[in-house]
């Protein structure tokens, strides 16, 4: 069994739900396209080992979606190896134009991972979002999800969300937020504030291209005084910096870049002056 | 505005790269030895190049693809393959039922010379594309098991045939997903299948010279 990285014997950092006072680690996992394998034996294993090291270094929240082919199966089935329902705060969404689909798709979706419920149902990116949200909310007054939200990415139909957050009694927002793409800052965030609702960061590194082209370039010296070792890290540490953010989900196939990710969950994040400058550092690369 | 709209051609890049490469090594992994009937049954169709009776092979490479590979292989990365599937078979069919159609007379000149070389390039190249390009060769594309060649060698097939527009519209519109999805994930030979499509549309699109 491979040692735990060093940065798991300090606790994670963790952040309330809003609308409960639940606590979470501030590092969760996607799941888009990193595991969508399909039926590939090296693939699925790969995948586990990635679930494995998030679960063994504290992490809870798993996010995937209807949309994401196969790795929904590849997550239940992770899940069930690693003997993990207990700790994963399990994240999905509903994705399908039709509002009277969404049940059964709901319904298909849970058997796929293999838990009794899910803690958190989203409508993916608003598609049909007012039918879905009026099931979700049936269902959680039922007790049959524990917090509902809605998606979105890539700064796409932010009036749209804002609107949702202000007239709908949601729990959380998915949204993208990264060191470049920050326009959530001016209105998403304070109203998330506003309203209580948690936030959910994907696309922290924009799909890959982000960290990419960070690490052709040096790490600068000076992201060692928030104890970020990698790009990973100081990007990370950027985002959950936000005391708005509850939770960012990067996903990846490999568990060296896991362990990257899950050490800025740990020790010390920027203030605004040093979020100031990594803005400075990474928009001048 | 329709929420369709509001989503680019890379969020429906479902998988990485190597997840979609890996699947034509298990694809043959899976199917070997079927592939030497398939090389042997393209050499087959390449002798009837500019006949009819050609489609019949195409048809039935077309119906096999929409089968094993985007339904029973492809599907697993691709929730759209189930429809992808189904045009495949379309396809088979329309091609089928035009092989006997005894209105088509094989082309002259270049269309057949070209359509030739297409066929060719589908049988010999593309099953070689990933050793030339850094590739394990075990993701080598087969004509009758995978799209590319299938869809390639079928042009070439029309091509020298100066078929109707009618069948090629689902071929072309495979060069077109083919190119975008492989676009996406940057590999470097995105333009292979758009760049047969559009010699096909040229030269299918070209006037005959009448012979004196």
């Amino acid at each position: 069994m491979a040692a735990l990285p060093a940065f798991s014997q300090t606790a994670s950092l963790t952040r309330e739900i809003p609308s409960s006072g639940e606590k979470l680690p501030v590092m969760g996992l996607g799941s888009w396209i990193t595991f969508n394998v399909g039926t590939d034996p090296r693939g699925r294993a790969a995948s586990i080992a990635v679930m494995r090291d998030f679960f063994r270094a504290g992490g809870r929240m798993v996010d995937s979606s209807p949309m994401y082919g196969s790795s929904q199966g590849v997550i239940g089935e992770g899940l069930k190896v690693l003997d993990a329902k207990q700790q994963v705060f399990s994240a999905e969404k509903v994705w399908i134009s039709s509002g009277r689909s969404g049940p059964q798709q709901i319904e298909q979706t849970r058997r796929l991972w293999g838990v009794e419920k899910f803690d958190l149902l989203q409508v993916h990116n608003l598609l049909g979002w007012e039918a879905h949200l009026e099931t979700l909310r049936a269902m959680k007054a039922e007790g049959r999800v524990r917090y509902i939200g809605i998606t979105t990415s890539e700064g796409r139909r932010h009036d749209e969300i804002e609107r949702i957050m202000r007239s709908q009694p949601i729990d959380f927002v998915q949204i993208s937020y990264n060191v470049l793409d920050r326009e959530i800052e001016q209105r998403i965030l304070p109203l998330a504030r506003e309203r209580r609702i948690g936030v959910i960061v994907n696309r922290p590194f924009r799909q890959g291209d982000l960290i990419r082209a960070a690490e052709r370039h040096p790490l600068p010296g000076w992201a060692a005084e928030i104890g970020a070792k990698n790009w990973a890290q100081l990007l990370l540490k950027f985002i959950v910096a936000q005391p708005d953010v509850t939770c960012v989900i990067p996903a990846t196939t490999r568990t060296e870049h896991l362990a990257e990710n899950m050490g800025a969950g740990h020790g010390p994040l920027p203030d605004a002056a040093f979020r100031r400058r990594i803005v400075s550092h990474v928009e001048a690369l | 505005m329709s929420e369709w709209s509001t989503y680019r051609l890379s969020d429906f890049l479902l998988f990485s790269p190597e997840t979609y490469f890996r699947l034509f090594e298990l694809h043959n992994e899976a199917l070997w030895p079927w592939q030497v009937a398939a090389v042997i049954a393209g050499l087959a169709m390449l002798s009837l190049t500019g006949q009819p009776l050609a489609l019949l092979f195409a048809g039935a490479a077309w119906l096999l693809v929409a089968w094993v590979w985007l339904y029973e292989r492809y599907l697993t990365i691709n929730w759209a393959a189930e429809w992808l599937a189904y045009g495949f078979a379309l396809q088979g069919l329309l091609l089928w039922i035009y092989a006997f159609d005894r209105d088509l007379r094989p082309a002259e000149g270049r269309s057949r010379a070209a359509g030739f070389m297409l066929v060719v390039c589908a049988l010999v190249l593309q099953p070689l594309l990933p050793w030339m390009l850094g590739r394990p060769w075990m993701q080598g594309e087969v004509f009758a098991l995978m799209p590319g060649p299938t869809v390639v060698a079928t042009l070439g097939l029309l091509l020298a045939l100066r078929a109707h527009w009618l069948l090629l519209i689902l071929p072309l519109a495979w060069c077109a997903i083919d190119g975008a999805t492989l676009w996406t994930m940057k590999a470097p030979a995105f333009w292979l299948l758009p760049a047969a499509g559009l010699l096909t549309v040229v030269l299918r699109a070209m006037p005959i010279k009448q012979r004196d």
